[in-house]
Protein backbone atom coordinates (compact mmCIF):
# COMPACT_ATOMS: atom_id res chain seq x y z
CA UNK A 1 0.00 0.00 0.00
CA UNK A 2 1.25 3.54 -1.08
CA UNK A 3 2.64 5.75 1.95
CA UNK A 4 0.15 8.71 2.59
CA UNK A 5 1.80 11.74 2.03
CA UNK A 6 0.47 14.36 4.53
CA UNK A 7 -0.98 17.55 2.52
CA UNK A 8 2.41 19.57 4.05
CA UNK A 9 5.04 17.98 2.54
CA UNK A 10 3.81 17.71 -1.10
CA UNK A 11 5.55 19.46 -3.55
CA UNK A 12 3.96 22.95 -4.57
CA UNK A 13 3.67 23.35 -7.86
CA UNK A 14 5.97 25.36 -9.95
CA UNK A 15 5.58 28.44 -10.70
CA UNK A 16 7.68 30.13 -13.85
CA UNK A 17 7.48 33.23 -14.38
CA UNK A 18 9.77 34.35 -17.09
CA UNK A 19 10.46 38.17 -18.96
CA UNK A 20 7.52 37.56 -21.34
CA UNK A 21 5.55 36.40 -18.40
CA UNK A 22 5.96 39.69 -16.94
CA UNK A 23 5.37 41.68 -20.23
CA UNK A 24 2.19 39.84 -20.87
CA UNK A 25 0.88 40.72 -17.24
CA UNK A 26 1.82 44.41 -17.04
CA UNK A 27 -0.04 44.69 -20.76
CA UNK A 28 -3.08 43.06 -19.57
CA UNK A 29 -2.63 45.25 -16.57
CA UNK A 30 -2.70 48.13 -18.54
CA UNK A 31 -5.81 47.29 -20.61
CA UNK A 32 -7.70 46.11 -17.91
CA UNK A 33 -7.34 49.14 -15.84
CA UNK A 34 -8.36 51.39 -18.87
CA UNK A 35 -11.65 49.09 -19.46
CA UNK A 36 -12.00 49.66 -15.42
CA UNK A 37 -11.21 53.76 -15.48
CA UNK A 38 -13.52 53.72 -18.68
CA UNK A 39 -16.77 53.05 -16.43
CA UNK A 40 -15.85 54.64 -13.54
CA UNK A 41 -15.58 58.74 -13.87
CA UNK A 42 -14.34 58.78 -10.06
CA UNK A 43 -10.68 57.71 -11.99
CA UNK A 44 -10.92 60.77 -14.06
CA UNK A 45 -12.21 63.29 -11.77
CA UNK A 46 -8.16 65.19 -11.49
CA UNK A 47 -8.32 65.24 -14.80
CA UNK A 48 -11.95 66.85 -15.34
CA UNK A 49 -11.23 69.07 -12.64
CA UNK A 50 -7.94 70.31 -11.82
CA UNK A 51 -7.22 72.08 -15.05
CA UNK A 52 -9.91 74.54 -14.02
CA UNK A 53 -7.14 76.27 -11.97
CA UNK A 54 -5.48 77.15 -14.96
CA UNK A 55 -8.97 79.68 -15.47
CA UNK A 56 -7.58 81.11 -11.99
CA UNK A 57 -3.83 81.49 -12.34
CA UNK A 58 -4.41 82.80 -16.41
CA UNK A 59 -7.05 85.30 -15.30
CA UNK A 60 -4.38 86.49 -12.38
CA UNK A 61 -1.67 87.00 -15.15
CA UNK A 62 -3.35 88.13 -17.97
CA UNK A 63 -5.05 90.87 -15.46
CA UNK A 64 -1.07 91.64 -14.16
CA UNK A 65 -0.43 91.96 -18.02
CA UNK A 66 1.79 89.33 -17.66
CA UNK A 67 0.31 86.63 -20.46
CA UNK A 68 3.83 85.41 -21.03
CA UNK A 69 3.98 83.63 -17.66
CA UNK A 70 1.16 81.33 -19.32
CA UNK A 71 4.01 78.28 -19.72
CA UNK A 72 3.76 78.62 -15.96
CA UNK A 73 -0.22 77.92 -15.73
CA UNK A 74 0.13 75.15 -17.85
CA UNK A 75 2.50 73.15 -16.28
CA UNK A 76 1.37 73.70 -13.01
CA UNK A 77 -2.18 72.28 -14.34
CA UNK A 78 -0.06 69.37 -15.82
CA UNK A 79 1.64 68.82 -13.02
CA UNK A 80 -1.07 69.09 -10.80
CA UNK A 81 -3.41 66.70 -12.25
CA UNK A 82 -0.41 64.00 -12.54
CA UNK A 83 0.21 64.07 -8.92
CA UNK A 84 -3.16 64.19 -8.33
CA UNK A 85 -4.17 61.00 -10.58
CA UNK A 86 -1.09 59.27 -9.18
CA UNK A 87 -2.14 60.30 -5.36
CA UNK A 88 -5.60 60.24 -5.21
CA UNK A 89 -6.49 57.63 -7.92
CA UNK A 90 -3.29 55.38 -8.18
CA UNK A 91 -2.49 54.98 -4.50
CA UNK A 92 -5.97 53.95 -4.22
CA UNK A 93 -5.36 50.45 -6.22
CA UNK A 94 -4.57 48.28 -3.54
CA UNK A 95 -7.28 49.72 -1.05
CA UNK A 96 -9.94 48.99 -3.83
CA UNK A 97 -8.85 45.62 -4.57
CA UNK A 98 -9.09 44.50 -1.50
CA UNK A 99 -12.95 46.57 -0.77
CA UNK A 100 -13.66 44.77 -4.53
CA UNK A 101 -11.98 41.73 -2.53
CA UNK A 102 -9.81 40.80 -5.48
CA UNK A 103 -6.48 41.32 -3.81
CA UNK A 104 -6.54 37.82 -2.83
CA UNK A 105 -6.80 36.38 -5.88
CA UNK A 106 -4.52 38.70 -7.65
CA UNK A 107 -2.20 37.81 -5.11
CA UNK A 108 -2.34 34.20 -5.42
CA UNK A 109 -1.73 34.51 -9.00
CA UNK A 110 1.21 33.31 -10.30
CA UNK A 111 2.27 36.44 -11.79
CA UNK A 112 3.81 39.83 -9.97
CA UNK A 113 1.27 41.50 -8.34
CA UNK A 114 3.46 44.19 -7.75
CA UNK A 115 4.05 44.54 -12.09
CA UNK A 116 0.29 44.79 -12.01
CA UNK A 117 0.07 47.40 -9.57
CA UNK A 118 3.10 49.43 -10.48
CA UNK A 119 1.51 49.24 -14.41
CA UNK A 120 -2.05 50.19 -13.26
CA UNK A 121 -0.49 53.50 -11.60
CA UNK A 122 1.24 54.07 -14.43
CA UNK A 123 -1.30 54.44 -16.50
CA UNK A 124 -3.49 56.34 -14.31
CA UNK A 125 -1.17 58.67 -13.96
CA UNK A 126 -0.34 58.70 -17.89
CA UNK A 127 -3.55 59.65 -18.21
CA UNK A 128 -3.27 62.84 -16.47
CA UNK A 129 -1.70 64.34 -19.55
CA UNK A 130 -4.70 64.92 -20.76
CA UNK A 131 -5.34 67.88 -18.07
CA UNK A 132 -2.17 70.08 -19.88
CA UNK A 133 -4.67 69.58 -23.42
CA UNK A 134 -7.63 70.97 -21.27
CA UNK A 135 -5.50 73.52 -19.50
CA UNK A 136 -3.75 74.56 -23.05
CA UNK A 137 -7.74 75.02 -24.63
CA UNK A 138 -8.78 76.92 -21.68
CA UNK A 139 -5.74 79.34 -22.43
CA UNK A 140 -6.88 79.32 -26.03
CA UNK A 141 -10.58 79.40 -25.83
CA UNK A 142 -11.20 81.53 -22.69
CA UNK A 143 -8.31 83.67 -22.58
CA UNK A 144 -6.71 83.72 -26.61
CA UNK A 145 -3.32 82.90 -25.35
CA UNK A 146 -1.49 80.42 -27.37
CA UNK A 147 1.23 78.36 -26.06
CA UNK A 148 3.49 76.42 -27.76
CA UNK A 149 5.72 73.80 -27.41
CA UNK A 150 9.14 74.54 -28.48
CA UNK A 151 10.75 71.49 -27.72
CA UNK A 152 8.14 68.51 -27.89
CA UNK A 153 10.78 65.41 -27.90
CA UNK A 154 12.26 67.08 -24.79
CA UNK A 155 8.20 67.88 -23.51
CA UNK A 156 7.35 64.15 -24.33
CA UNK A 157 10.59 62.82 -22.69
CA UNK A 158 9.75 64.96 -19.42
CA UNK A 159 6.49 64.11 -19.07
CA UNK A 160 7.02 60.06 -19.16
CA UNK A 161 9.82 60.74 -16.72
CA UNK A 162 7.66 62.70 -14.19
CA UNK A 163 4.89 59.84 -14.76
CA UNK A 164 7.40 57.04 -13.99
CA UNK A 165 8.79 59.54 -10.74
CA UNK A 166 5.13 59.82 -9.37
CA UNK A 167 4.79 55.50 -10.05
CA UNK A 168 7.26 55.25 -8.12
CA UNK A 169 6.51 58.09 -5.06
CA UNK A 170 2.88 56.72 -5.29
CA UNK A 171 3.90 53.11 -4.46
CA UNK A 172 5.07 54.21 -1.20
CA UNK A 173 1.32 55.79 -1.06
CA UNK A 174 -0.52 52.65 -2.20
CA UNK A 175 1.60 51.13 0.33
CA UNK A 176 -0.60 53.26 3.44
CA UNK A 177 -3.64 53.23 2.26
CA UNK A 178 -3.85 49.52 2.18
CA UNK A 179 -2.63 49.20 5.31
CA UNK A 180 -4.09 52.06 7.08
CA UNK A 181 -7.88 53.47 7.00
CA UNK A 182 -7.21 56.74 7.82
CA UNK A 183 -4.25 56.91 5.56
CA UNK A 184 -6.37 59.49 3.39
CA UNK A 185 -4.84 62.20 5.91
CA UNK A 186 -1.76 61.23 4.71
CA UNK A 187 -2.70 62.06 1.26
CA UNK A 188 -4.43 65.21 2.28
CA UNK A 189 -1.26 66.19 4.00
CA UNK A 190 1.46 65.29 1.05
CA UNK A 191 -0.67 67.34 -1.33
CA UNK A 192 -0.30 71.01 -1.11
CA UNK A 193 3.45 70.66 0.23
CA UNK A 194 4.26 68.47 -2.87
CA UNK A 195 3.52 71.39 -5.20
CA UNK A 196 4.85 74.29 -3.02
CA UNK A 197 8.08 72.71 -2.79
CA UNK A 198 8.10 71.55 -6.00
CA UNK A 199 7.67 75.17 -7.48
CA UNK A 200 5.19 73.73 -9.95
CA UNK A 201 3.41 77.18 -10.21
CA UNK A 202 5.69 80.09 -8.48
CA UNK A 203 9.41 79.83 -8.35
CA UNK A 204 10.98 78.11 -5.28
CA UNK A 205 13.42 80.87 -4.45
CA UNK A 206 10.51 82.94 -3.56
CA UNK A 207 10.17 80.21 -0.30
CA UNK A 208 12.84 80.95 2.87
CA UNK A 209 16.17 79.71 2.72
CA UNK A 210 15.85 76.73 4.89
CA UNK A 211 13.25 75.51 2.89
CA UNK A 212 15.79 75.30 -0.10
CA UNK A 213 17.56 72.07 0.10
CA UNK A 214 13.94 70.32 0.35
CA UNK A 215 13.00 71.35 -2.96
CA UNK A 216 15.58 69.75 -4.87
CA UNK A 217 14.38 66.20 -3.08
CA UNK A 218 11.13 66.47 -4.68
CA UNK A 219 11.05 65.30 -8.66
CA UNK A 220 8.32 68.01 -9.22
CA UNK A 221 11.05 71.04 -9.11
CA UNK A 222 13.10 69.46 -11.32
CA UNK A 223 9.88 68.19 -13.93
CA UNK A 224 8.81 71.68 -13.57
CA UNK A 225 11.58 73.59 -14.74
CA UNK A 226 12.57 70.73 -17.53
CA UNK A 227 8.75 71.29 -18.63
CA UNK A 228 8.78 75.09 -18.84
CA UNK A 229 12.10 74.96 -20.74
CA UNK A 230 10.64 72.70 -23.25
CA UNK A 231 8.21 74.74 -24.18
CA UNK A 232 10.27 78.24 -24.48
CA UNK A 233 12.02 78.80 -27.22
CA UNK A 234 15.64 78.86 -26.14
CA UNK A 235 17.71 75.76 -26.08
CA UNK A 236 17.27 73.95 -22.63
CA UNK A 237 20.17 73.49 -20.20
CA UNK A 238 21.03 71.02 -17.55
CA UNK A 239 18.58 68.91 -19.68
CA UNK A 240 20.39 65.18 -18.78
CA UNK A 241 20.64 66.54 -14.82
CA UNK A 242 17.03 67.04 -14.68
CA UNK A 243 16.24 64.24 -16.00
CA UNK A 244 18.30 61.62 -14.02
CA UNK A 245 17.23 63.40 -10.60
CA UNK A 246 13.49 62.82 -11.73
CA UNK A 247 14.06 59.10 -12.66
CA UNK A 248 16.55 58.61 -9.58
CA UNK A 249 14.06 59.79 -6.84
CA UNK A 250 11.71 57.81 -8.81
CA UNK A 251 13.38 55.33 -8.45
CA UNK A 252 14.56 55.36 -4.75
CA UNK A 253 10.92 55.88 -4.30
CA UNK A 254 9.80 52.68 -6.19
CA UNK A 255 12.52 50.71 -4.34
CA UNK A 256 10.77 51.93 -0.57
CA UNK A 257 7.66 51.74 -2.32
CA UNK A 258 8.25 48.11 -2.88
CA UNK A 259 9.64 47.52 0.51
CA UNK A 260 6.83 48.96 2.63
CA UNK A 261 4.29 47.21 0.34
CA UNK A 262 6.18 43.73 1.10
CA UNK A 263 5.97 44.83 4.49
CA UNK A 264 2.37 45.58 4.37
CA UNK A 265 0.82 42.42 2.37
CA UNK A 266 3.76 39.89 5.33
CA UNK A 267 1.44 41.56 7.42
CA UNK A 268 -1.88 41.62 5.80
CA UNK A 269 -1.55 37.81 5.31
CA UNK A 270 -0.06 36.90 8.59
CA UNK A 271 -3.27 38.34 10.25
CA UNK A 272 -5.25 36.69 7.18
CA UNK A 273 -6.74 40.10 6.22
CA UNK A 274 -5.87 40.95 2.47
CA UNK A 275 -9.50 40.08 1.74
CA UNK A 276 -10.98 41.76 4.54
CA UNK A 277 -12.25 45.48 4.74
CA UNK B 1 -40.90 64.70 15.21
CA UNK B 2 -40.78 68.43 14.25
CA UNK B 3 -38.30 69.84 11.99
CA UNK B 4 -36.15 71.06 14.74
CA UNK B 5 -35.94 67.31 15.94
CA UNK B 6 -34.95 65.66 12.80
CA UNK B 7 -32.36 69.28 12.23
CA UNK B 8 -31.04 67.93 15.53
CA UNK B 9 -30.79 63.92 14.84
CA UNK B 10 -29.18 65.30 11.58
CA UNK B 11 -26.51 67.16 13.45
CA UNK B 12 -25.31 63.91 15.38
CA UNK B 13 -25.00 62.19 12.58
CA UNK B 14 -23.17 64.73 10.80
CA UNK B 15 -20.53 64.91 13.44
CA UNK B 16 -19.88 61.18 13.05
CA UNK B 17 -19.29 61.82 9.40
CA UNK B 18 -16.62 64.47 10.42
CA UNK B 19 -14.95 62.05 13.41
CA UNK B 20 -14.56 59.70 10.23
CA UNK B 21 -12.42 62.03 8.24
CA UNK B 22 -10.87 64.25 10.90
CA UNK B 23 -9.69 64.65 14.67
CA UNK B 24 -8.60 67.73 16.08
CA UNK B 25 -4.84 66.39 16.17
CA UNK B 26 -5.49 65.57 12.04
CA UNK B 27 -7.33 68.69 11.20
CA UNK B 28 -4.95 71.01 13.08
CA UNK B 29 -1.81 69.36 11.11
CA UNK B 30 -2.90 67.32 7.92
CA UNK B 31 -6.10 69.26 6.58
CA UNK B 32 -4.52 72.98 7.50
CA UNK B 33 -1.06 71.79 5.92
CA UNK B 34 -3.40 70.82 2.75
CA UNK B 35 -5.03 73.98 2.62
CA UNK B 36 -2.50 76.50 4.01
CA UNK B 37 0.09 75.42 1.27
CA UNK B 38 -2.43 75.72 -1.19
CA UNK B 39 -3.59 78.85 -0.01
CA UNK B 40 0.35 80.27 0.08
CA UNK B 41 0.74 79.20 -3.32
CA UNK B 42 -1.38 81.14 -4.86
CA UNK B 43 -0.46 84.02 -2.53
CA UNK B 44 3.16 83.69 -4.06
CA UNK B 45 1.80 84.50 -7.23
CA UNK B 46 1.46 88.34 -6.19
CA UNK B 47 4.92 87.80 -5.16
CA UNK B 48 5.80 86.82 -7.97
CA UNK B 49 4.49 89.37 -10.09
CA UNK B 50 6.42 91.63 -7.72
CA UNK B 51 3.08 93.58 -6.30
CA UNK B 52 2.14 94.06 -2.37
CA UNK B 53 -1.25 95.12 -3.50
CA UNK B 54 -1.94 92.31 -5.84
CA UNK B 55 -0.34 90.08 -2.90
CA UNK B 56 -2.41 91.36 -0.10
CA UNK B 57 -5.82 91.15 -2.66
CA UNK B 58 -4.84 87.39 -3.11
CA UNK B 59 -3.98 86.82 0.57
CA UNK B 60 -8.00 88.30 1.55
CA UNK B 61 -9.96 86.29 -0.99
CA UNK B 62 -7.58 83.12 -0.36
CA UNK B 63 -8.15 83.21 3.42
CA UNK B 64 -11.69 83.95 2.63
CA UNK B 65 -11.91 80.92 -0.13
CA UNK B 66 -10.74 78.61 2.32
CA UNK B 67 -13.83 78.29 4.37
CA UNK B 68 -16.18 78.07 1.32
CA UNK B 69 -13.75 75.35 -0.36
CA UNK B 70 -14.30 73.38 2.89
CA UNK B 71 -17.45 74.30 3.02
CA UNK B 72 -17.81 72.14 -0.73
CA UNK B 73 -18.30 68.59 1.25
CA UNK B 74 -21.61 69.06 1.28
CA UNK B 75 -21.97 68.45 -2.11
CA UNK B 76 -20.82 64.78 -1.73
CA UNK B 77 -22.19 64.65 1.93
CA UNK B 78 -25.72 64.84 0.57
CA UNK B 79 -25.25 61.88 -1.14
CA UNK B 80 -24.04 59.73 1.62
CA UNK B 81 -27.56 59.02 2.56
CA UNK B 82 -27.73 56.64 -0.83
CA UNK B 83 -24.68 54.81 -0.55
CA UNK B 84 -25.84 53.93 3.21
CA UNK B 85 -29.08 52.73 2.06
CA UNK B 86 -30.98 54.92 4.25
CA UNK B 87 -32.20 57.62 1.36
CA UNK B 88 -35.26 55.62 0.69
CA UNK B 89 -36.21 55.86 4.61
CA UNK B 90 -35.98 59.28 4.60
CA UNK B 91 -37.95 59.59 1.60
CA UNK B 92 -40.67 57.57 3.21
CA UNK B 93 -41.01 58.88 6.28
CA UNK B 94 -43.24 61.74 7.12
CA UNK B 95 -40.93 64.67 7.60
CA UNK B 96 -39.45 66.78 4.80
CA UNK B 97 -36.38 65.49 3.71
CA UNK B 98 -34.65 69.09 4.18
CA UNK B 99 -34.02 69.16 8.12
CA UNK B 100 -32.36 65.89 7.83
CA UNK B 101 -29.68 67.18 5.27
CA UNK B 102 -29.31 70.48 6.70
CA UNK B 103 -28.50 69.50 10.10
CA UNK B 104 -26.57 66.17 8.58
CA UNK B 105 -24.25 68.81 6.19
CA UNK B 106 -24.31 71.54 8.73
CA UNK B 107 -20.99 70.29 10.46
CA UNK B 108 -19.57 71.28 7.46
CA UNK B 109 -20.50 74.96 7.92
CA UNK B 110 -18.36 74.58 10.92
CA UNK B 111 -15.63 72.90 9.41
CA UNK B 112 -15.86 75.64 6.53
CA UNK B 113 -15.82 78.90 9.07
CA UNK B 114 -12.62 77.07 10.59
CA UNK B 115 -10.83 76.61 8.04
CA UNK B 116 -11.37 80.43 6.63
CA UNK B 117 -10.23 81.65 10.62
CA UNK B 118 -7.37 79.39 10.60
CA UNK B 119 -6.19 80.16 6.98
CA UNK B 120 -6.18 84.12 7.81
CA UNK B 121 -4.04 83.80 10.85
CA UNK B 122 -1.93 81.44 9.39
CA UNK B 123 -1.05 84.00 6.07
CA UNK B 124 -1.29 86.59 8.32
CA UNK B 125 1.32 85.33 10.12
CA UNK B 126 3.23 84.35 7.07
CA UNK B 127 3.22 87.66 5.50
CA UNK B 128 2.51 89.84 8.45
CA UNK B 129 -0.99 91.42 7.62
CA UNK B 130 -1.70 93.51 10.41
CA UNK B 131 -5.59 93.24 11.60
CA UNK B 132 -7.33 96.16 12.44
CA UNK B 133 -9.90 95.81 15.90
CA UNK B 134 -12.40 95.80 13.66
CA UNK B 135 -11.41 92.73 12.18
CA UNK B 136 -13.50 90.66 14.88
CA UNK B 137 -16.30 91.82 12.07
CA UNK B 138 -14.32 89.06 10.05
CA UNK B 139 -16.38 86.09 12.33
CA UNK B 140 -20.01 87.40 11.37
CA UNK B 141 -19.09 87.61 7.83
CA UNK B 142 -17.27 84.27 7.32
CA UNK B 143 -19.54 83.00 8.68
CA UNK B 144 -22.31 84.27 6.16
CA UNK B 145 -20.16 83.55 3.06
CA UNK B 146 -19.70 79.59 4.49
CA UNK B 147 -23.32 79.76 5.57
CA UNK B 148 -24.61 81.08 2.00
CA UNK B 149 -22.45 78.25 0.31
CA UNK B 150 -23.31 76.00 1.81
CA UNK B 151 -27.30 76.68 0.65
CA UNK B 152 -25.73 76.64 -2.82
CA UNK B 153 -23.58 73.46 -2.17
CA UNK B 154 -26.91 71.69 -0.88
CA UNK B 155 -28.50 72.70 -4.11
CA UNK B 156 -26.08 71.09 -6.00
CA UNK B 157 -25.68 67.92 -3.55
CA UNK B 158 -29.53 67.93 -4.10
CA UNK B 159 -29.47 67.69 -7.75
CA UNK B 160 -26.71 65.03 -7.71
CA UNK B 161 -28.29 62.47 -6.12
CA UNK B 162 -29.76 62.06 -9.06
CA UNK B 163 -26.45 60.80 -9.89
CA UNK B 164 -24.17 60.02 -6.93
CA UNK B 165 -21.27 58.83 -8.95
CA UNK B 166 -20.69 62.72 -9.91
CA UNK B 167 -20.74 63.86 -6.82
CA UNK B 168 -16.61 64.26 -6.40
CA UNK B 169 -16.79 65.45 -9.82
CA UNK B 170 -18.82 68.79 -9.14
CA UNK B 171 -18.08 69.45 -5.61
CA UNK B 172 -14.23 69.86 -7.33
CA UNK B 173 -14.98 71.55 -10.22
CA UNK B 174 -17.67 74.20 -8.53
CA UNK B 175 -14.76 75.52 -6.16
CA UNK B 176 -12.16 76.58 -8.98
CA UNK B 177 -14.70 78.41 -10.56
CA UNK B 178 -15.89 80.20 -7.49
CA UNK B 179 -12.44 81.03 -6.83
CA UNK B 180 -12.06 82.19 -10.48
CA UNK B 181 -15.67 84.14 -10.83
CA UNK B 182 -16.24 85.56 -7.61
CA UNK B 183 -13.62 88.17 -6.35
CA UNK B 184 -10.81 85.60 -5.21
CA UNK B 185 -8.03 86.35 -7.70
CA UNK B 186 -9.02 88.82 -9.73
CA UNK B 187 -12.10 91.48 -9.36
CA UNK B 188 -15.30 90.52 -10.75
CA UNK B 189 -14.83 93.49 -13.20
CA UNK B 190 -12.02 91.53 -14.94
CA UNK B 191 -15.13 88.60 -16.56
CA UNK B 192 -17.45 89.52 -19.39
CA UNK B 193 -20.68 90.86 -18.48
CA UNK B 194 -22.82 88.03 -18.50
CA UNK B 195 -20.15 85.92 -15.95
CA UNK B 196 -20.32 89.57 -13.90
CA UNK B 197 -23.79 89.01 -13.32
CA UNK B 198 -23.44 85.55 -12.75
CA UNK B 199 -21.07 86.49 -9.96
CA UNK B 200 -23.93 88.12 -8.30
CA UNK B 201 -25.88 85.50 -7.61
CA UNK B 202 -23.19 83.02 -6.46
CA UNK B 203 -22.14 82.55 -2.76
CA UNK B 204 -18.90 84.56 -1.82
CA UNK B 205 -18.86 87.17 -4.72
CA UNK B 206 -20.64 90.02 -1.84
CA UNK B 207 -19.36 88.21 1.20
CA UNK B 208 -16.19 88.84 0.20
CA UNK B 209 -16.43 92.29 -0.87
CA UNK B 210 -17.24 93.20 2.76
CA UNK B 211 -14.63 91.68 3.78
CA UNK B 212 -11.91 93.75 1.49
CA UNK B 213 -13.94 96.68 2.83
CA UNK B 214 -13.78 95.98 5.76
CA UNK B 215 -10.20 95.30 5.93
CA UNK B 216 -9.44 98.55 4.05
CA UNK B 217 -11.25 100.75 6.28
CA UNK B 218 -14.09 101.17 4.10
CA UNK B 219 -17.83 102.36 5.96
CA UNK B 220 -19.26 100.07 8.55
CA UNK B 221 -22.77 100.91 6.53
CA UNK B 222 -21.29 99.88 3.16
CA UNK B 223 -19.38 96.42 5.11
CA UNK B 224 -23.05 95.78 6.14
CA UNK B 225 -24.92 96.25 2.75
CA UNK B 226 -22.75 93.70 1.40
CA UNK B 227 -22.83 91.34 3.86
CA UNK B 228 -26.42 91.76 4.21
CA UNK B 229 -26.37 91.07 -0.12
CA UNK B 230 -24.04 87.57 0.71
CA UNK B 231 -27.09 86.88 3.20
CA UNK B 232 -29.71 87.48 0.32
CA UNK B 233 -28.03 85.17 -1.58
CA UNK B 234 -27.60 82.28 0.69
CA UNK B 235 -31.16 82.59 1.94
CA UNK B 236 -32.10 82.61 -1.89
CA UNK B 237 -30.26 79.70 -2.64
CA UNK B 238 -31.39 77.78 0.92
CA UNK B 239 -34.80 78.76 -0.70
CA UNK B 240 -33.85 76.60 -4.09
CA UNK B 241 -32.13 73.74 -2.20
CA UNK B 242 -35.74 72.83 0.20
CA UNK B 243 -37.67 72.87 -3.24
CA UNK B 244 -34.62 70.74 -5.14
CA UNK B 245 -34.60 68.11 -2.31
CA UNK B 246 -38.04 67.13 -1.63
CA UNK B 247 -39.01 67.98 -5.60
CA UNK B 248 -36.40 65.63 -6.64
CA UNK B 249 -36.90 63.18 -3.64
CA UNK B 250 -40.80 62.88 -4.92
CA UNK B 251 -39.71 62.46 -8.55
CA UNK B 252 -37.31 60.08 -7.88
CA UNK B 253 -40.03 58.00 -5.39
CA UNK B 254 -42.17 58.26 -8.62
CA UNK B 255 -39.93 56.75 -10.99
CA UNK B 256 -38.69 54.46 -8.15
CA UNK B 257 -34.82 55.38 -8.84
CA UNK B 258 -34.71 56.42 -5.22
CA UNK B 259 -32.59 53.13 -3.84
CA UNK B 260 -30.44 53.64 -6.75
CA UNK B 261 -26.78 54.29 -6.06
Amino acid sequence: MDEVVPPSVLPLPRVRTARADVWFVAVTALRTQLRMTRHNIEDLMPVLTIPLLTLVSLAIFVQAGRADLADRALVASLLMTLGQMGLFVGSEVVARDRTQQTLELAVAAPGSYFVVLATRIFMLTLLGVLGFLEGWLIARLCFGVQVRLAHPLLFTTAVLATTLATTGTCLITAAFTSLLPNARTLQHALNGPFYLLGGVLVPVTLLPDWVQPLTRINYFYWSANLLRAAMRPEPPEQVALSLLAILALGLASAGLGLWLLQRAFQHLRRHGTLGLT
Amino acid sequence: MSALQVFRKGLVVGREDFRAFWNLRTWLSAWMLRIGTGALLWVLVGRMLGSEEKLAYLLIGNAVIAGPIAVGMVIPASTWDRWESTYPLLVVSPSSMVPAQLGRTAIWWLHGVGTSLATFALLGLCFGLALPPRAILLLPLIAVVCASTHAFALTLGGLVNRVPPLRNVLQNSVMPLLMAVCGVSVPVSFWPPWLQLTAQVLPVTHGLSAVRTLLAGGALPEVAEQGALELLVGVSWLATAAFTIDWLANQGRADGSIELT
